[in-house]
């Protein structure tokens, strides 16, 4: 009863009438197509089968998580501290912008020969490409938010006289914290493309590596199944910053 | 039982003593700005223990006087002396309430409480007795690990007014404080206050553009005038204390100030009126 209650109502049954539409139609146009160039969701689910059974994929999985995870991990913990100094002290934000902002909006392709030259084609190359724009991406939303703080509660601090340490502690990393987590979003969606730029384009390994050679055998499904595991990591670091927003949060209005 | 009001000619040095304070702002970051005269030869004395309040037309420079009381800012010219020694920055002899309460929204009442005291790296249990004494002493007990947004105005002053006097400041500079507050909260409020800094025998330095709280509140008023800033009068209020324990409004020496006071800052009002429309 309650079920079918949950069902009835528009937020559920819509997506899963959605999925189903779709789903459905790619399977019938998928079957009618070339199997070289298109793949439909049953042969998918048949690759996914056969790419667990021989760990292929896992081994992909692991090659390319370690790169995203201690990419990103480094880039926290650089990124966030170099914001605040930013942030704090704005004429050495000032001095660095023009090249951290050059940087974050140049495409990183453009830079692989020079990241091949600097840092071979291995995993060394794979981690500068996660993390240095990842944590360009922290350290300027992290110095925005520190820039951005109340003027009101700077004058308390210095009111009670407290020292610059303090200062950041208290006052300018609290108030920053949702600048912060807008800068590890941010930052997540450049660690993955990064990882998997240097999958595609440096040595071919990991899910990104899976894309390059499934597209250049053929295999469509196989190439799509590396994009579903992808996307799943993507989702579940999204789905982290959430967790971690709503925990850093609850001094903000709940009664909304 | 004659004036039992408080005179504090005892003590020898003042609590803050001003001479000659002049401050100009620049109106933007141009230097060939136009310069305006916040504050023009202030010359004040505040005894310890007393409670003056402040009162005069928007724009008078009182905010900017109680700021440079508090070494928040620093005037062009005079000096700031406090207990006795010349100051130019803030210190823990003197603490700030502040009009739109200044609490920090990610720490909890207690930890706001505590936040002064944390800066001066007293042992951690101390500190926090200190402050759930003075959480207690504000009736908030039962709010300690409330987050700001959770409380009305009212009840975060009360906060504000705790954290100045966890710091166990002897002069509370106080702006506007309950500005913000609906009326009934208000005159409880003004009543603690007045409980609290009797007890504790705190100076006390009060902005407000309330007449009936001037005057309710303070052994004397001072009344400025603006442009430029200037202290045009200081009177003094012999009502008794504690004036909790009688309608202080229907009293003739509150009448009696407060009605003097209307009509100076009446006059000041409509001078500055004809001198616009001139």
């Amino acid at each position: 009863m309650n079920l079918l209650a949950t069902f009835k109502s528009r937020r559920v049954y819509l997506p899963i009438l959605s999925l189903l539409v779709v789903l459905g139609g790619w399977e019938l146009v998928g079957r009618s197509i070339n199997p070289l160039l298109f793949a439909p969701p049953s042969s998918i689910i048949a690759m996914f089968g056969e790419l667990i059974a021989s760990g292929e994929l896992l081994a992909a999985a692991k090659i390319t998580m370690q790169a995203l995870f201690l990419g990103y991990i480094l880039a926290v913990i650089a990124g966030i501290p170099m914001g605040v100094l930013m942030g704090a002290w704005p004429r050495f934000g000032d001095i660095l912008q023009p090249y951290l902002y050059a940087i974050f909006s140049t495409p990183r392709v453009v830079v692989v020969p020079l990241i091949i030259v600097w840092f071979g084609i291995g995993f060394e190359a794979r981690l500068f490409l996660v993390f240095f724009w990842t944590a360009i991406a922290i350290s300027v939303n992290t110095a925005q938010g520190v820039r951005n703080a109340r003027p009101d509660l700077l004058e308390v601090a210095r009111s009670f006289k407290v020292g610059r340490y303090q200062m950041a502690r208290h006052v300018l990393i609290p108030g920053a914290v949702p600048f912060v987590i807008s800068g590890l979003r941010i930052g997540a969606e450049r660690a993955i493309v990064g990882v998997i730029i240097g999958e595609m384009f440096l040595q071919i390994v990991g899910l990104g590596g899976i894309i390059t050679t499934a597209s250049s055998q053929l295999l469509p499904a196989k190439m799509l199944c590396a994009v579903a595991v992808i996307a799943v990591l993507g989702t579940i670091i999204v789905t982290t910053l959430d967790m971690l927003e709503a925990r850093f949060q609850v001094w903000r209005n709940d009664s909304n | 039982m004659e004036n039992t009001h408080i005179t504090n000619s005892s003590t020898g040095t003042s609590a803050i003593e001003l001479s000659g304070i002049r401050k100009t702002f620049t109106l933007s970051e141009d230097k060939n700005a136009q310069q305006v005269l916040a504050l023009d030869g202030i010359d004040l004395s505040i005894n310890q223990g007393e409670f003056l309040t402040i009162i005069g037309p928007s724009g008078c420079g009182k905010t900017t006087l109680l700021r440079i009381m508090a070494s928040l800012i620093l005037p062009d010219e005079g000096r700031v002396i406090v207990e006795g020694e010349a100051v130019s920055e803030p210190d823990i002899k003197r603490a700030m309430v502040f009009q739109t309460f200044g609490l920090f929204p990610w720490k909890t009442v207690l930890d706001n409480v505590v936040f002064p005291l944390i800066v001066r790296k007293y042992p951690a249990q101390q500190t926090r007795e200190i402050a759930i004494q003075h959480i207690k002493q504000v009736g908030l007990e039962k709010f300690q690990n409330a987050y700001p947004h959770q409380l009305s105005g009212g009840m975060q002053q009360r906060v504000g007014l705790a954290r100045a006097l966890s710091t166990g400041a002897d002069i509370l500079l106080m702006d506007e404080p309950f500005g913000a507050i609906d009326a009934q909260t208000r005159e409880l409020m003004q009543e603690e206050l007045m409980r609290i800094c009797q007890e504790e025998q705190k100076t006390v330095v009060f902005i407000t553009h309330d007449l009936n709280e001037a005057v309710m509140l303070a052994d004397r008023v001072l009344l400025m005038s603006r442009g430029p800033g200037q202290v045009r009068e200081i009177i003094s209020v012999n009502l008794p204390r504690p004036r909790t324990e009688y309608d202080v409004r229907a009293h003739q020496e509150f009448v009696r100030v407060r009605g003097h006071l209307w009509r100076e800052l009446r006059n000041d009002l409509i001078e500055q009126r004809t001198e616009e429309m001139v």
